[in-house]
């Protein structure tokens, strides 16, 4: 009997090990495991054998049976893997592109204003906005610029009629914020600002500003030194170190405009920076009294600074742009670069 | 302004080279912006801030060196002797306006020889890019450049009197300058007039009739004080200026006027011989006042963070001309000398000397800040949300201008009907009046970038347009988000309703029928929110594809983003998952053209179905062998049960029933496969 079974066994292994696909391997179960199959019959023989021979010819049976199930499913498993490569097709080639997402861009300005809000934001400076068109009386008066002044100048405007104006800085939020709460007051104010200016290269009639304004007791040019140099750390290069040269505007007493040291050359002159070993990034000062007057804060008490950066300009320093005019083409060759 | 360093070291012996003069004048105040080299002498460039009119002179910047190095400074020499005639005597000067003209002197030299300038003297003038003319006018100018006096000689025995009468020119009066222009003059503007008639346009430009020339033997010396306002004003409207109306314009030092004419004087006599007349007709109503300012050493280190006493302060700024009346205390008390009068009145403004001198590079750059918390306000928050939303979605960021073309601007109007904006003094008229709308400047980049031929062009802009209030001066400046698509009215509908539905407000919102002339009637809608219109959508009409050259008539939207970011709602609430499986059916119906999505949507949720959950349309189908004037709409339903697993059947007696009534409402089929 035992030999008997292990004939059968040895066939159906082969049977298997030949087999080509899951149908294949389905009609051997049957043939072998079914009802009708081979282990029926032997199942049968065991049964008609004499009682002392019959436990060790079932024990045989059913391990044939068990070994049978386990070749069964192990040529399954096999086979189910091997029919995924259809065999015959090509591999995958890795190098080949994939299906990329067409995701939009952003602006470059707009990645700027984020992140120099960014910047602020963690030494706590709130965003805040004013209007573009805006009263003559907060772009010049209340800054300190008088009518019929040189220094109006510098801030030559478009205008509606004597009393609005497109603001020509964002200094103008300065007013505004001010007027409209009482110190202390950290803020940065970043928008559009606009003057009559030939279009070319480095200059549009459209721009855009950051203000920056901290006003409480005992604020000092130490502090607005300390802010600036955190910002251009975090803006430019990790070392570098900012300077304060002397200039004048009508809205801060002392007045100046700041420079950032040049990474590349460490400040001793170099292409990037003209030869000059610093790069001018803005202007600042402590906020006139006269300011503070207007807007009703007591200058005995009360001390601030104000800093204006021109975005568009920083963008141009950071990416190596050199025509301001491709913000407002808005070619998408340009916008996809960011 | 060119400024010459030989030229300077005649009034302060610095010992710098000119680099070094350069940069410690940079660092001070008075920025150098170039330097290049003349024979042996070297020309700086320098530019001047509308504060510091005293610098618009060799003096002036001879001071501030002196105060940077400790070398003194050495004024040149004014003496000479007179003729003993008084100047009385020989010419009448009267002011008749005293607010435009406050003092005005007169001197008289006679029997000059005009000739050319002595070589030194045309050197001086032609490195600071100035034509020498002859002897005496040359003089002139280099006094001005000198000691930034404007100065003025006319042709004695041409002015009629001889009278010098300062007033307001008179209506039809008109003058000849020596630059040959003809003006007609306004009674705005000041003029030096003679007996009869203007001779200069005070302050900004001399008579042609009168000037010097070749046969020119007397001299009427002019050295005066003008004011600022007026003449920036009179040179404005005769688009007339010169050296000396740019620095009337800023400032000139109020008790200048005598020194100068004496300086000039002094050199007439030398290069073109005459006697001077005894005397100065001086005219004006009152002296120079110096004002009294006390600098407080404690305000200072509290303003610029560094500190100082008061041996250095008084030192610097007596070093800058201010004179020290006390010292002591924690103060110091100047007074403050006629050429900063303009600039220096206050306390801030002694500070502002006093640290420039000493230098910004002082101040340490790492001092503690108290903390402070800045808020986000939920509108910057949406924005941000509503920016990374458009870019996932395929769209790229427009920055587009703000000033637009008037006729462009008067047919895009979604927001209403004010007229836009108009700038006064536009630079373009294409760019001369405000935007009322995001779309026109959005649709000309999108032909810019045919035209580069872009093969993928969809952008955003979140903006604001201009909006004019009745009875406000100030417009409303409306947050803005506007689109232009690559793809078909659904797409920019998506891209509409995937934003309003991360913002948590389309359950809200609601598409209606528009009219807006510029969209093609048969494209386009309108949105609400909670009942308040925000917002516009749809494919441009033929006519506006025409006017913007675009190839194709493109989708667009624009929306009120103010309205969209207030409403939006950034809370979640958590619902807990189904414990039970939903079951599915997917229909398919044929319904009447006009039937819309809404009015079927309405009626299944209307319905009352048990255990119907969601109803979503998943496509739109038109053809074969659906009748004409029909359409085929196809939706899937979700059914589910709270307590327990539904089984098909339940399912599809409710399916019968809606199937029924949508064929009673809509005269309905359902679409066999």
């Amino acid at each position: 009997m035992e030999a008997r079974i292990a004939a059968a066994e040895q066939q159906a292994l082969a049977e298997i090990a030949a087999a080509k696909n899951a149908g294949d391997l389905e009609a051997l179960r049957v043939k072998y495991l079914g009802r009708k199959g081979a282990l029926k019959d032997l199942m049968s023989a065991v049964a008609s054998l004499p009682p002392e021979e019959r436990p060790r010819a079932g024990q045989a049976a059913n391990a044939f049976k068990t070994r049978l199930s386990a070749a069964i499913e192990a040529a399954k498993k096999g086979l189910s893997s091997a029919t995924d490569t259809r065999k015959g097709a090509p591999a995958f080639d890795p190098s080949l592109p994939g299906r990329r997402a067409a995701l939009g861009h952003r602006h470059p300005i707009t990645q700027m204003i984020d992140r120099i809000k960014d910047i602020f934001g963690r030494m706590g400076f709130r965003v805040a906005y004013g209007p573009e068109v805006e009263f003559s009386r907060n772009n010049f008066e209340a800054l300190n610029i008088p009518p019929d002044h040189p220094s109006r100048d510098a801030f030559d405007t478009f205008y509606f009629d004597r009393d609005v104006v497109l603001r020509s800085q964002t200094s103008t939020v300065q007013i505004r914020v001010m007027e409209g709460q009482k110190p202390p007051v950290r803020i940065i104010a970043p928008g559009k600002t606009y003057r009559p200016d030939t279009v070319d290269a480095t200059h549009c009639f459209m721009f855009h500003q950051v203000e920056g304004l901290y006003v409480d007791e005992g604020v000092s040019m130490a502090d607005l030194k300390a802010v600036l140099t955190l910002f251009a750390r975090e803006f430019f290069w990790p070392d570098v170190k900012i300077r304060f040269r002397p200039h004048f505007f009508p809205f801060t007493e002392p007045s100046v405009e700041v420079d950032v040291s040049c990474a590349l050359c460490g400040g001793k002159g170099c292409p990037v920076c003209s030869k000059k070993g610093w790069i001018e990034f803005g202007g600042a000062g402590m906020v006139d009294p006269n300011v503070f007057q207007v807007v009703g804060y007591d200058p005995e008490r009360y001390t601030g600074f104000a800093f204006g950066l021109g975005i568009d300009r920083l963008v141009m320093m950071r990416y190596g742009i050199d025509d301001i005019r491709c913000f407002f083409d808005n070619d998408m060759r340009f916008l996809s670069q960011f | 302004m060119k400024i010459s360093l030989e030229w300077l070291k005649q009034y302060c012996k610095f010992d710098l080279t000119a680099e070094e003069a350069a940069r410690r004048l940079t660092m001070s105040g008075l920025e150098v912006e170039g330097l290049h080299a003349l024979g042996s002498d070297w020309i700086l460039t320098a530019e001047v801030t509308s504060n510091r009119p005293d610098l618009l002179c060799h003096i002036g910047v001879a001071r501030e060196l002196s105060a940077l190095t400790g070398a003194p400074l050495i004024p040149p020499p004014v003496d000479f002797d007179c003729d003993g005639s008084p100047v009385g005597g020989l010419v009448e000067v009267t002011i008749e306006d005293f607010d435009l003209c406050p003092r005005y002197t007169a001197r008289v030299i006679r029997g000059v020889k005009i000739g050319p300038s002595p070589a030194w003297l045309a050197d001086r003038l032609e490195a600071i890019g100035l034509r020498p003319i002859n002897n005496v006018v040359d003089i002139t100018n280099f006094v001005l450049m000198e000691t930034g006096q404007p100065l003025h000689a006319f042709d004695l025995r041409k002015l009629r009197g001889p009278k010098i009468v300062v007033r307001r020119a008179r209506k039809g009066e008109r003058i000849v300058a020596i630059d040959g222009s003809a003006h007609e003059l306004s009674e705005t503007m000041l003029v030096i007039a003679d007996a009869e008639r203007p001779v200069a346009v005070a302050g900004v430009m001399g008579g042609l009739e009168t000037e010097v020339g070749d046969t020119t033997t007397d001299l009427l010396l002019e050295s005066a004080l003008f004011n600022a306002p007026n003449i920036r004003r009179t040179s404005r409207a005769l688009k007339l200026e010169s050296d000396s109306s740019y620095r009337f314009e800023r400032g000139v030092d109020p008790d200048l006027a005598d020194w100068a004419s004496r300086r000039a004087a002094h050199l007439i006599k030398k290069l073109a011989g005459g006697s001077v007349a005894e005397g100065v007709a001086d005219v004006r109503k009152q002296t120079y006042q110096p004002a009294t300012v006390t600098m407080r050493t404690e305000r200072f280190r509290r303003l610029i963070g560094v500190p100082v006493d008061e041996e250095e302060s008084a030192g610097i700024l007596s070093h800058l001309g201010f004179t020290v009346k006390e010292k002591g205390g924690g103060k110091v008390t100047v007074l403050v000398p006629s050429f900063r009068a303009g600039d220096v009145y206050r306390e801030v403004d002694l500070i502002e000397e006093v640290a420039r001198i000493c230098g910004y590079d002082k101040i340490p750059d790492s001092t503690p800040m108290p903390i402070c918390v800045a808020k986000r306000d939920k509108e910057e928050m949406v924005q941000g949300l509503a920016r990374d939303l458009m870019v996932a979605m395929g769209y790229s960021e427009a920055v587009s201008f703000t000033l637009t073309d008037p006729q462009v601007a008067g047919r895009f109007a979604p927001w209403g009907d004010q007229p836009a904006l108009q700038v006064a003094n536009p630079m373009a008229q294409d760019r001369s009046v405000m935007r009322r709308s995001l779309l026109p400047g959005l649709l000309q980049i999108k032909r810019t970038n045919e035209r580069q031929g872009a093969r993928k062009c969809a952008l955003f802009e979140l903006s604001h347009v201009y909006l004019a209030r009745q009875g406000e001066k100030l417009p409303e400046e409306r947050l803005c988000l506007g689109l232009v698509s690559d793809g078909d009215l659904r797409d920019v509908k998506g891209a509409v309703e995937t934003l309003l539905d991360r913002l948590g407000l389309l359950g809200q919102s609601k598409f209606l029928s528009s009219d807006l002339q510029f969209f093609d009637p048969s494209e386009r809608a309108r949105v609400e929110l909670n009942g308040v219109p925000i917002g516009c959508l749809g494919r441009i009409g033929r006519e506006t594809t025409a006017e913007f050259d675009l190839r194709t008539p493109c989708c667009v939207a624009e929306m009120d983003f103010s309205r969209i970011a207030a409403s939006a709602v950034l809370d979640r609430k958590y619902v807990r998952l189904p414990s039970h499986p939903p079951v599915e059916r997917d229909l398919a119906i044929i319904v009447d053209e006009g039937t819309t999505w809404a009015e079927i949507r309405e009626a299944v949720e209307g319905a009352g179905v048990a255990f119907l959950k969601k109803i979503e349309f998943f496509d739109l189908y038109r053809g074969k062998p659906v009748p004409e004037g029909r359409k085929s709409l196809a939706f899937s339903l979700v059914f589910r049960s709270e307590d327990r697993t539904l089984i098909g059947e339940e399912v599809n007696k409710a399916v019968e029933d809606l199937i029924s009534l949508l064929g009673r409402r809509f005269s309905a089929e359902l679409r066999k496969a």
